[in-house]
């Protein structure tokens, strides 16, 4: 049984999806914190908007991959 | 004019030779059958050119030692230098690879091809190689007909094998039996003449079959018949190894320049070691029966101690030489000079050499697409009224924008047509060419490419229409709609700007959806769509032409950004298939973007 799944093509093609989402995932959440660090430091309003629709762009990337992680999984 | 009498002639003689000698017809069917082995050893290998063997040859161009390694390794087993020496020129032909790096593979093939000779004169003179070579073209042949590529490319190398086993029996057969009607010893010429006659039959034998190997195995067989002398042989061999470079010479011809550069390389190289070989035959007998006597083999075992020859005058060859591939790299590129830029744009990476590699034929026309993005960057950057190194400088962007309201006197037109039109052009042709032959996992990347090249062309025409009311309203007096096309120039050039920082960061680490939050903000910063737009024209701050004209502009602008962002993923973004599409799945389309704008509207 367990020979029939690792020969399974399908299971193997979502691991390898899953992998690479995780992938995206993990380099949206180190862009989260840059994002935060540098909307902390920002003085100026108009630049402190353009990263205020960075960070909400980049939420609902995170949102689409773990949903989609989740429903891989 | 020399090809026309060249062919027929050699009919002519092939003709003479099969009426008065069947043993004769034996050999050079031997010949036909092991070069066709070869054919289809090839195919078989390229089977597998789609991913492996590129990759590790990527990897080969940081160390001159690696590279000289994998040129060892992959003709060892490929057992084809001339496979090795098409696929490193299409690599630098597509600029993959250094010139020095292709050199060091070039290097290395001419080691690992004297295996062959080992493996002939080891093996296939010992055993009855002819029972090797039957059920290796059975089962070939039946998996040939197999729809899956892997197992047709495993299916290629089988019977290519069994081609070349076969073929090296009816050569083997052959020289027996013509040993017994005619001894091809009576024109063995000894001394320096002998060396030079022979060296030259080597080259005239190899240029003509277009393969080292098929020479040396001639070469090997005859010697083991006792047909040819052992002296003669090894000029022969000295022969086959100059006459070689010829492959690799047409193979540069559908190359460009740096293709070109190596195909010379190879020639220089392999002359500097015929001419070492034959200056130093002595010492390199005497070096080879002392090998050959230290390892184990019968001082009359010539067909072995040939193997031996070949191998130490093609490693002192690599070893004299290697401490001048820098030098020899500068003597090629000033002899073979890159063409001259031209004011028209040529494709850089398009060229014949690629196409039948299909990962190198993608990272041909990703780079060819680059490129016709760089020229269009120039045309938007001077569209927008500002120059590209402002764009990609350290300045800020927004006061740059407000700072710099001069109009760039350039025709958009004339340079569209320069360096644009005719290079996406060149780039449809080639990719139309190209889509007949790569396998179905490489044609959806390289429709998008040609998607990606689309959008190209398409943003330098929209920028084409924002421009004249850009050069109209940054000089208005009045301030409000001045702001507003400020704002538009400003969108697209911290998009292009952030573009070329992503270009910056090591593949790995880049995220080419970050671009997405320019596709919310191209909305909802604009006052044409965020409703602010009204209001101006209420309070006659812009005039009702200069509302028309600002809502427009803002459609090419919004339609620049989306597209900027499509040809970024494509062009940029991942070149794993996985991460691509995990990529494509996580990035915003329309429906997110509404999704979120609404948001805010509720919000």
């Amino acid at each position: 049984m367990k020979l029939m799944k690792i020969f399974n093509r399908d299971d193997w093609k979502r691991s390898k999806k899953v992998k690479a989402l995780n992938k995206v995932l993990d380099k949206l959440r180190k862009k989260k914190h840059v994002l935060e660090d540098a909307l902390e430091d920002e003085g100026s309003e108009k630049k402190a908007q353009k990263l205020k629709v960075k960070l909400k762009a980049n939420r609902q990337h995170r949102h689409k991959a773990e949903k989609l992680i989740h429903e891989l999984d | 004019m020399i090809r026309r009498i060249v062919l027929p002639v050699i009919f002519a003689l092939l003709v003479y030779g099969f009426w008065i000698s069947p043993d004769f017809k034996e050999i050079a069917a031997g010949i036909a059958i092991f070069l066709f082995g070869m054919l289809f050893l090839e195919d078989g290998f390229k089977a597998f050119t789609g991913g492996v063997l590129e990759r590790l040859l990527s990897r080969t161009t940081d160390r001159l030692w690696k590279a000289i390694s994998f040129g060892v390794v992959s003709t060892t087993i490929m057992q084809s230098s001339s496979l090795v020496s098409v696929i490193t020129i299409s690599f630098l032909g597509a600029e993959l690879i250094a010139l020095a790096a292709g050199i060091g593979i070039i290097f290395g093939a001419n080691i690992g091809t004297t295996t062959g000779a080992w493996l002939i004169a080891g093996f296939g003179l010992k055993v009855k190689i002819s029972a090797y070579a039957m059920p290796m073209l059975v089962f070939g042949i039946i998996l040939v007909f197999q729809s899956h590529r892997s197992l047709k490319g495993i299916g290629y190398i089988l019977a290519g094998l069994g081609f070349l086993f076969l073929g090296i029996h009816y050569m083997k057969e052959g020289f027996e039996a013509f040993k017994s009607t005619i001894d091809l010893t009576q024109f063995a010429l000894p001394g320096y003449a002998g060396l030079f006659a022979f060296t030259g039959i080597g080259i005239f034998a190899t240029v003509v079959m277009q393969s080292s190997h098929a020479t040396l195995v001639l070469i090997i067989t005859a010697l083991a018949a006792g047909q040819i002398t052992y002296e003669n042989a090894l000029a022969l061999a000295i022969g086959a190894n100059i006459g070689t470079t010829v492959t690799a010479i047409l193979g540069s011809l559908s190359s460009n320049f740096q293709g070109k550069r190596l195909a010379a390389g190879h020639l220089i190289f392999n002359l500097i070691t015929g001419a070492i070989a034959i200056a130093f035959i002595h010492q390199l007998v005497w070096a080879v029966d002392n090998t050959a006597a230290a390892v184990g083999i019968a001082a009359d075992d010539h067909t072995l101690k040939l193997a031996v020859f070949h191998t130490i005058f093609n490693v002192i060859g690599v070893a004299v030489l290697t401490p001048f591939v820098t030098p020899l790299v500068h003597l090629l590129e000033r002899v073979i000079p890159a063409p001259a830029m031209l004011d028209v744009a040529e494709p850089n990476y398009l060229n014949d050499s690629v196409l039948e590699f299909p990962e190198t034929l993608l990272e041909a026309v990703r780079n060819e697409a680059i490129h016709l993005y760089d020229n269009a960057v120039e045309i938007i950057a001077h569209g927008l009224n500002l120059h590209r190194t402002q764009i990609f400088g350290e300045d800020d962007l927004e006061r740059l924008v407000e700072s710099e309201h001069g109009t760039l006197s350039f025709d958009l037109d004339a340079v569209y047509e320069r360096k644009v039109k005719v290079l996406y052009a060149k780039i449809l042709e080639f990719i139309s060419r190209a889509q007949g032959s790569v396998p179905t996992e490489f044609a959806d990347q390289l429709f998008a490419l040609r998607q990606a090249c689309r959008q190209i062309v398409k943003t330098v025409k929209d920028i084409k229409h924002l421009r004249k009311n850009i050069s109209r309203y940054i000089v208005d007096k009045d301030s409000d709609i001045r702001r507003e096309y400020n704002d538009l120039r400003l969108q697209i050039a911290s998009l292009l700007r952030e573009i070329q920082e992503l270009r910056e960061i090591e593949e790995d680490e880049r995220n080419v959806i970050d671009l997405d939050a320019y596709r919310i903000a191209v909305d909802e910063e604009s006052t044409v769509t965020s409703g602010g737009l009204d209001d101006l024209i209420r309070e006659g701050r812009v005039t009702p032409v200069m509302a028309t004209s600002l809502m427009n502009d803002h459609a090419y602008v919004h339609d620049a950004v989306w597209q900027l962002t499509d040809i970024a993923r494509a062009l940029f973004g991942s070149r794993d298939i996985a991460d691509m599409e995990a990529e494509e799945l996580v990035g915003l389309d329309e429906d997110d973007v509404d999704e979120l704008s609404q948001t805010r509207d509720s919000a």
